[in-house]
């Protein structure tokens, strides 16, 4: 198998089916909370869609969430006057069957049953209002940002992602990220491999990432991205600088990595579909029994 | 005057550390871009033969004081419920991964991150793909809150009583021990003629902040007890008076 033979199965381990019941959950999530909101505001047509990773078709296996907008009409005003009552209003809604956590700009959506209390759902509720009546460009609110609001239009997003004929090279960016905890937003990694990627939609997956791990290595002071729905309102500089040195470091590593190792060493093995629940289970088992500094957890709380 | 964190006070601590992780667990890299110092990456939990059994996303907090407070570990990934049975604390997701009073033992304070690592954490995470798969924490589990403090004082010390461990611990928080004081063990001789080589082997290895935190546990678990045993007498008393009553008008 040579290198891009196995990023391409890297991949494939990486991919969603429609059937898979991660996916499953996600839709029977997705449903309840919209016929939540759809009560909760009667009197409003609320738009209630997939945004991110789902819509783009960037989504891992290794860290997944759905994005889930829930954008209310220009004039609507039956969620709050402001965005940030909009915001709020819709955390309430939802507080009643969930626990919510409040992020940036999206509610995450924790269980609230008493067994699997905090369970994660890996859905974030991101409310907003269109700017007009064309619906295409929305406000959304921003807690602890430089701006109370931001523009952004989730069709811009998702288009430029999607025609950007590099969702493969994003889709290896992403799990990388993660894997090596460089800290970059979702949003920022890939608009910078796009960006980088300009005019590379051609070449081998590998040549693609050794060049964006490069251009973090060597340029990292120099990177910078812009929102295609938003260029002058989203300054995304200090989403950059927070990660700009890690991005560097680690992508410096991982080019070593190649040329001493090979590409294994970055992404890991190929997992071994004969492995049973009963194998792991055993291997487990044996990591239990063979633990060097057995220890107790105690948790602060009752 | 903003107070320096470690990492400008210690660069050859965040050298070392940066050479464990690169060595050790290349999934892992400490970043100084936010606040805090913090190691983030994938966490390996290792099988037999270093192999990879199963990954977790993770975030180790290296608060301002480190290496003198503990690392604060929290699970990214979404994959384990923010609860006390799985010892993740509710409303923050902090992995509560051991007993901070029993930290001489098996991570002491100037130990290698790396211990903490390959001892703590990976019990930890070994723990919960064992509770994940429906079985029992592999290696047992602290009661939680003042519960575990208890128990693990209880074991330490030989002693039965919330009091005498506050007694105790009280012994550990003072900035400088007192021999002629009674001793905490309750025989009601002086310290000095009783457990005080004990004590003063034990603050080597419990600092006051740990004894200071215990305490506040220790303390809002007793009040907790009493209020509970105040209600118990309170619906006791009524349910009495209850009975009472309805023999009064039976009559």
């Amino acid at each position: 198998m040579n290198k891009n033979e196995y990023l391409q199965e890297i991949l494939e381990e990486q991919t969603f089916e429609s059937s898979d019941q991660e996916m499953k959950d996600l839709r029977r999530r997705r449903d309840d909370i919209k016929k939540l909101l759809l009560e909760k505001f009667s009197g409003s047509t609320i738009s209630i869609r997939w945004g991110g990773a789902m819509a783009k078709g960037t989504m891992i296996r290794e860290s997944y969430d759905g994005d889930m907008t829930s954008y209310f009409e220009h004039e609507d005003t039956a969620a709050g006057e402001s965005l940030s009552d909009i915001f709020d209003n819709v955390a309430k809604a939802l507080e009643g069957d969930y626990i919510v956590e409040r992020k940036t700009s999206a509610l995450r959506i924790r269980d609230k049953a008493y067994a699997t209390r905090g369970t994660d759902f890996h859905i974030d509720v991101v409310p907003g209002r269109y700017t007009d009546d064309t619906k295409a460009d929305v406000f959304i609110h921003q807690n602890g940002g430089s701006k109370e609001r931001l523009k952004t239009n989730l069709d811009v997003h998702i288009d430029h992602i999607k025609d950007s004929g590099v969702v493969d090279a994003i889709r290896l960016m992403k799990l990388w990220n993660v894997r090596y905890g460089a800290g970059a937003k979702t949003f920022v990694l890939e608009l910078l491999t796009v960006k980088l990627l300009k005019g590379r939609k051609g070449k081998d997956l590998s040549d693609q990432l050794e060049h964006v791990w490069k251009e973090f290595r060597d340029n990292a002071e120099n990177l910078s991205v812009e929102d295609p729905a938003n260029p002058s309102g989203n300054d995304l500089k200090p989403a950059l600088d927070a990660c700009r040195w890690s991005l560097s470091s680690i992508a410096r590593t991982t080019l070593s990595k190649i040329d001493s190792d090979g590409w294994e060493s970055v992404y890991g093995p190929l997992k071994d579909e004969e492995e049973s629940k009963e194998s792991k289970a055993a291997a487990i088992h044996v990591a239990v029994s063979s633990a060097t500094v057995p220890t107790r957890p105690w948790c602060g709380e009752k | 005057m903003k107070r320096r964190q470690w990492h400008e006070l210690r660069p050859d601590l965040v050298e070392q550390i940066r050479r464990d992780l690169a060595a050790n667990y290349p999934t892992l890299h400490l970043s100084l871009e936010g606040r805090w110092a913090e190691v983030r990456g994938t966490f390996p939990v290792l099988g037999e033969g270093g192999r990879v059994l199963d990954r977790f996303q993770i975030r180790i907090i290296l608060a301002p004081d480190f290496p003198r407070s503990l690392p604060i570990t929290f699970e990214t990934g979404g994959r384990i419920p923010w609860t006390a049975a799985r010892h993740v604390v509710e409303h923050s997701g902090a992995a509560c991964v051991l007993l901070p009073d029993e930290r001489w033992k098996i991570f002491p304070v100037g130990a290698p991150l790396l211990d903490y690592l390959r001892g703590p954490l990976h019990s930890y995470f070994l723990g919960q793909l064992v509770v994940e798969a429906g079985g029992k924490w592999p290696y047992g589990e602290w009661g939680h809150a003042a519960d575990g403090i208890l128990e693990f004082y209880y074991d330490t010390l030989g002693v039965r009583t919330p009091e005498a461990v506050l007694r105790y611990l009280a012994a550990l928080k003072r900035p400088k021990l007192k021999p002629h004081k009674a001793c905490p063990c309750g025989s009601t001789r002086h310290m000095a003629d009783c457990c005080l080589v004990e004590i003063k082997a034990l603050r080597e290895k419990i600092d006051a902040q740990t004894a200071t935190e215990s305490i506040e546990y220790i303390k809002k678990e007793i009040q907790r007890r009493e209020l509970l045993e105040v209600r118990t007498s309170q619906r006791r008393t009524g349910e009495m008076l209850m009975r009472v009553a309805g023999q009064a008008v039976g009559l």
